[in-house]
């Protein structure tokens, strides 16, 4: 798995952070930063679940 | 996946709203369950997610109910928040409200990006996480009142109007003893009925704000105004005007909230006592039970109003530019489509895709303190009673079910 973040498109609301905490942080204005390009295999639904619960749809997936 | 997630209209859908007849006015509020949403919202629902309304002042709007609707209406940049423009819709029947020009809540795009993000900084996982010693200890003080009260104390009075406003005012920093100064100047801002009265409590709010920025611009202060001051306001990239209006509603907007979900969130496993033992049990299901509430009380009673500034299809049904539209996430957090049986409380289950915080670039930009202050509430609750109950587990509810929150308005426990 591939995971992308557009740190344009990000509104800073920290949800990556709450679901895939090992996988993505906020910097000090709020906005997502990807910790971990390729995540292991057991942290794969955590990012799924970031990606959906992204308000901004900021996360892109791929498998 | 694409940056937009309606599609392009189609010509099929789109009948201008003012053509259709109504399916109900809104809002509803006729209920026969604590726990559920009006009856009339369910039955259309499933029939028609995206429904022609009457909105009280006699306006046409459409009610979006479906949790794939609500998602794609509040993230769409087609929509806007401008409640000045003449196809918003109006919820309460009143004249737009001077008072929330110009706030956060209604600014769209860049505008709202720019003063948005300085708000984001403050409010971040790590910030809020930052602060769980100082809500447990506030939680634990409130905790000892509920006690010295003994049972049949109000669990509304003593714990749930109390912790979020303490919480609000350490991240402002408005010094406690000065809560009540603050409460009473909303109090007058919200309750004026003259536009001469808004103007004399908005300056007196003013005022007061003005005085706590002078106090950073010459003592350094950790808290959420000191911050901004020293980042923002002495770098010229807010006014001193903006930065008071920011602080001001963002102190208004966190508390009532959270307090109503506190209040109905325990009312809620109360009710369900095999959800609750199973967190007595269980307790690291705690993070995991506050989404579940969230998703499952239908708190929020008007909805997320907006207005289309260009034709956009909505779950199937096309929005014609200058329409109204309302989100309406109670409904859509019972989206069978989305949520397995989604009328039963499940503590268990995974509800983090909930919209009661909104979606889109105006969510709740402090979900995260929110979250971990019912957390703390919830579990310090437990732990301090292991024998909580209702003080009369035959009564009704007592609901406060016609206001902008639906909410529980008092609550009598004992041990």
């Amino acid at each position: 798995m591939k995971v992308n973040l557009d740190r344009d498109r990000c509104y800073g609301l920290g949800q990556c952070v709450l679901a895939a905490p090992d996988v993505f942080d906020q910097d000090d204005d709020g906005i997502g930063r990807l910790l971990v390009e390729e995540p292991r295999p057991e942290q794969h639904d955590e990012v799924r679940q970031a990606a959906l619960a992204c308000p901004r749809q900021a996360i892109g997936v791929a498998d | 996946m694409s940056s937009h997630s309606a599609a392009a209209p189609d010509p099929e859908t789109a009948t201008p709203l003012h053509t259709l007849a109504p399916e109900l006015t809104f809002p509803q509020f006729e209920r026969s369950m604590p726990f559920d949403p009006p009856e009339a919202y369910t039955e259309l629902s499933g029939r028609c997610p995206v429904a022609p309304v009457r909105m009280s002042d006699g306006n046409p709007s459409w009610l979006i109910t479906s949790f794939k609707g609500v998602r794609a209406a509040l993230s769409d940049p087609r929509f806007s928040s401008d409640m000045s423009h003449p196809g918003f819709p109006n919820r309460t029947g009143k004249p737009v409200d001077d008072l929330l020009k110009d706030t956060l809540g209604a600014m769209d795009g860049e505008r709202h990006r720019y003063y948005r993000r300085m708000l984001t900084g403050e409010l971040t996982v790590k910030r809020a996480k930052a602060m769980r010693p100082v809500i447990t200890q506030i939680t634990d003080e409130a905790l000892d009142q509920l006690a010295a009260a003994g049972p049949g104390a109000d669990l509304v009075k003593h714990v749930a109007f109390v912790v979020p406003s303490r919480v609000a005012c350490h991240l402002v920093g408005i010094p406690f003893s000065e809560y009540e100064l603050f409460t009473g100047l909303a109090a007058k801002l919200m309750e004026s009925t003259s536009s001469a009265d808004q103007v004399a409590a908005l300056q007196d709010m003013v005022s007061y704000f003005d005085k706590l920025v002078t106090d950073r611009e010459h003592h350094d202060r950790d808290d959420l105004l000191g911050h901004m001051v020293r980042r923002y306001l002495a770098t010229g990239e807010l006014t001193r005007e903006m930065l008071i209006r920011l602080a001001w509603t963002t102190m208004a907007a966190g508390q009532e909230t959270t307090a109503h979900m506190i209040g109905l969130g325990v009312a809620a496993l109360l009710r369900h006592p095999d959800q609750l033992e199973l967190l007595r049990r269980e307790p690291h299901l705690m993070p995991g039970a506050v989404d579940e509430l969230m998703r499952y009380l239908p708190m929020i009673q008007f909805g997320i109003p907006r207005v289309a500034m260009d034709d956009v299809e909505v779950d199937g049904q096309t929005v014609t530019a200058g329409e109204g539209v309302v989100a309406l996430p109670p409904l859509a957090n019972r989206d069978p489509a989305v949520f397995e049986r989604p009328d039963e409380l499940d503590v268990r289950r995974n509800a983090r895709q909930h919209l009661t915080f909104g979606y889109g670039p105006h969510q709740c930009p402090a979900h995260a303190l929110a979250r971990l202050e019912l957390e703390v509430v919830y579990s310090r609750l437990l732990e301090r009673f292991p024998t909580l109950r209702l003080a009369d587990s035959d009564a009704d509810l007592k609901v406060q079910d016609k206001d902008i929150m639906y909410r529980v308005s008092e609550l009598a426990v004992t041990w």
